[in-house]
């Protein structure tokens, strides 16, 4: 039993070791280009069938989620998501965008790297940094889930300045698939509610501490004597004054803004986030003036002297450990259940925001460094062409012609390097409101990276009298090309030539078509070639 | 382009299959300028043949061939003519000549440039119909005959037709010598009696021993197939003068 999981377990990581082939790293890029995230342009032409890593130095990997890549087509001049129509797990039909590729990333960057497999030539696409919320925007989520919670009617505004707030300006889109206030109420009542009806219920928290007047005054006296001037003595006396010892416990009100107005400083219980912060600001406070105190004590001071009473700095010690504590355990409670609520958010992959890469591949020009559309090449063609008695006659004869292949292809690359099929899309659209990945930008291990149309013509004069050549000396090959390795083609088609006409009437020839089956090797090859020989033989 | 691209090969590739050179696309229209002809050896009909009118000019030249008779401008069974243009049609003509045989003369018309393919020839027929005698004339190499064989005259007898030409062959024909109603004994050397590739007959005589002023008559009559003699008929008198 053992055994058979061992094997398991072995197959589960060759399958995985697969796919991080595919998922890309460093060293199966074959090359690295940087993208300017202000210009949004790269360094180089992205290149097509060869894996690349794209480089976004302004992008930072934190809070990523994951990297998707999206087919684009321009529709009268505008830049849009291709579409596709297809049958979810409801059997409903939807048209909406299609995601291609999920790209990976490597991790052990602090700035976004994605790795590309081989794309296909010509295509369009964008490049979708998915994040978890950031900073700003999560936010103004939990904003608005404080504003739900309290019942406050700003909610649904406040909900729509979020949803802004994802949308990339550039691209105008977003990653955010929870359009409406209503959508997202749904999401909250069924996630988030429980979450908040406990951080706003005042009981859930421990709020006993407090420091008298006389303490305050004793703390400031004590530590300025022992250890130097305590100037945040007026900061303690306000709270005591005002009696804010359970708000500042609750994080209701950050300690150093004590001295703002309520309506700036002061926070409701459903603020949950807020909260945090006020209560991270507070424990840092109180932490301080309880380490001045063991500083006092630590000299062996035991009491101070406020107003002819003595106060006790032993029970100075005890009482502000007694904020600090309560402090903490509620900072802990909210934390957790915030925890929660941002788990809550993250969990649910509607709720994201993106940046957008606009990215192209490339090839522009008839030939550009290593891929391109027509070749030349130069080879041995065999023709057989019906006689005028209608016997096979065969002529061999020297060629040249051009390829020219229906896509770009790269003669640099070998067909061990591309996929030769996908896997079928994933996500009908269910659990996410993408579809995909259906792999459209992708290369693939496909026929057309070898297959052209030949044309060529023949060299010489023809020795069989009864035939000619087609035009001016040449005759004409026409047909398609199979490219074995990088620089040989075997190709076979039909010969255009000339033949002594079958009608005795009739002396001019005339063009019959033949067979043809050559061999042929690349022109750069043969160039490749000599440059070798030529450095042997010098 | 890759569909499209492989659609023009296919369509191409289809191309290539075996195509036969019909002779209807080379000759064409062999034609006779009557519907048939006297087998008198005199008589010519004209014959037209039609060439496809993509033929090259070097290749205009046709050989016509003829299995009784003669051609006229060859003089013999064959005839090479070139085609030329006669009203935007390629024509290549020759006028034959019947023999006296009559029956069917088969002409064959085929380009004079051998075909490494095939032989492209065109074949049709006329009617050779017999001349039939219509009239016998006899002549002599002189008039005057020596007694006693001394030497001989040069008869010649000519068939001809109604149309005054000459008759088919296989007419035989009978020459006869007399003096007044009894036959003057002479003798006909030479013999050539029946008719073939012209309709001249012949004859050598020489006369009996008779006496000089006396008039021998030398007849020539046509025989029907069993050897009859016909109404056709001619004689001339020849007079014994030493």
């Amino acid at each position: 039993m053992n055994k058979i999981f061992e094997k398991l377990l072995i197959c589960f990581a060759c399958l995985n070791f697969c796919n991080i082939c595919f998922g890309q790293s460093p060293a199966y890029s074959d090359y690295i280009i940087k993208y300017d995230l202000s210009t949004h342009k790269t360094d180089k032409p992205i290149p097509f069938d060869h894996s690349f890593t794209l480089v976004i130095d302004a992008l930072s990997r934190k809070n990523l989620d994951r990297v998707e890549a999206f087919e684009i087509a321009f529709k009268k001049g505008k830049r849009q998501l291709v579409t596709n129509t297809f049958t979810d797990c409801n059997g409903a039909k939807r048209t909406t965008a299609v995601k291609d590729i999920d790209l990976g990333t490597d991790r052990r960057s602090d700035t976004i790297q994605i790795f590309f497999p081989p794309l296909k030539p010509n295509v369009n696409f964008d490049a979708m940094v998915v994040y978890y919320l950031q900073p700003a925007s999560r936010n103004l989520l939990l904003k608005v889930n404080s504003l739900i919670s309290a019942t406050d009617a700003t909610a649904a505004a406040a909900y729509v300045t979020f949803f802004n707030s994802t949308i990339d300006n550039l691209f105008n889109r977003t990653s955010c698939a929870i359009t409406t206030f209503a959508q997202y109420q749904v999401f909250y009542n069924a996630n988030l509610a429980s979450h908040y009806n406990y951080i706003s219920t005042g009981a859930n928290f421990t709020t006993t501490g407090t420091l008298s007047e006389a303490q305050v005054q004793a703390i400031d006296i004590a530590t300025s004597a022992s250890v130097s001037d305590f100037r945040d003595g007026n900061i303690l006396l306000e709270v005591s004054k005002r009696n804010r010892w359970v708000e500042i416990q609750n994080g209701l009100i950050d300690i150093n803004k004590i001295f703002l107005p309520d309506a700036e400083s002061l926070t409701t219980l459903h603020y949950g986030h807020t909260r945090l912060k006020n209560m991270e600001s507070s424990i840092a406070f109180f932490d301080s003036v309880y380490k001045r105190i063991d500083r006092v004590i630590s000299k062996n001071a035991a009491s101070t002297i406020i107003a002819g009473i003595s106060v006790s700095n032993d029970q100075l010690r005890t009482d502000l450990a007694l904020i600090r504590t309560n402090l903490k355990a509620n900072y802990q409670l909210l934390s957790d259940r915030m925890d929660l609520v941002n788990a809550a958010i993250n969990g649910d992959a509607r709720i994201r925001q993106a940046s957008y890469l606009a990215g192209h591949t490339v090839s522009s020009d008839l030939k550009t460094s290593g891929g391109n559309v027509l070749f030349l090449d130069a080879g041995i063609t065999n023709i057989v062409v019906s006689g005028v008695n209608d016997k096979a006659v065969y002529i061999p004869k020297l060629y040249w012609g051009v390829s020219i292949y229906f896509r770009p292809i790269d003669k640099n690359t070998r067909r061990n390097r591309f996929k030769r099929k996908f896997d079928p899309p994933e996500n009908y659209g269910c659990s996410s409101n993408l579809y995909g990945p259906d792999y459209g930008i992708a290369a693939k291990r496909s026929i057309w990276q070898h297959l052209s149309l030949n044309i060529g013509i023949t060299l010489g004069s023809m020795q069989n009298k009864d035939f000619d050549n087609f035009y001016n000396g040449t005759s004409l090959l026409v047909g398609p090309a199979y490219r074995v390795a990088r620089g040989f083609k075997v190709s076979a088609g039909v010969a255009l030539l000339k033949r002594t006409s079958k009608n005795p009437l009739i002396s001019e020839k005339k063009v019959v078509p033949g067979a043809y089956v050559s061999t042929s090797v690349d022109i750069d090859f043969i160039q490749g070639l000599k440059d070798i020989t030529s450095i042997l033989f010098k | 382009m890759k569909y499209l691209s492989f659609f023009l090969l296919a369509a191409v590739t289809f191309t290539n299959c075996k195509n036969e050179v019909r002779i209807d696309k080379v000759l064409t229209n062999l034609k006779f300028s009557q519907p048939e002809i006297s087998a008198d050896g005199q008589s010519t009909v004209d014959v037209s043949v039609e060439l496809t009118d993509k033929s090259s000019d070097d290749r205009r030249t046709v050989v016509f061939t003829i299995s009784s008779g003669v051609f006229t401008a060859s003089g013999n069974n064959k005839h090479t003519a070139k085609a030329e243009f006669e009203n935007g049609i390629l024509v290549a003509k020759a006028t034959l000549r019947a023999s006296t045989k009559p029956g069917f003369l088969v002409v064959s018309v085929k380009p004079e440039f051998d075909s490494p393919v095939k032989e492209f020839i065109v074949k049709d027929s006329i009617s050779a119909k017999k001349s039939t005698p219509f009239s016998i004339k006899l002549g002599t190499s002189s008039f005057g005959v020596a007694s006693n064989h001394l030497n001989e005259v040069f008869i010649t007898g000519k068939l001809l037709n109604a149309s005054g030409k000459f008759v088919s062959e296989g007419y035989n024909v009978l020459f006869e010598d007399s003096v007044l109603t009894v036959r003057a004994n002479g003798q006909f050397r030479q013999l050539n009696t029946t008719t073939a590739d012209s309709s001249v007959l012949s004859a050598y005589y020489s006369a009996y021993a008779h006496p000089i002023g006396t008039q021998i008559r030398v007849r020539g009559t046509l025989l029907d197939e069993n050897g009859n003699k016909t109404n056709i008929t001619d004689a001339i008198l020849l007079t014994v003068n030493q």
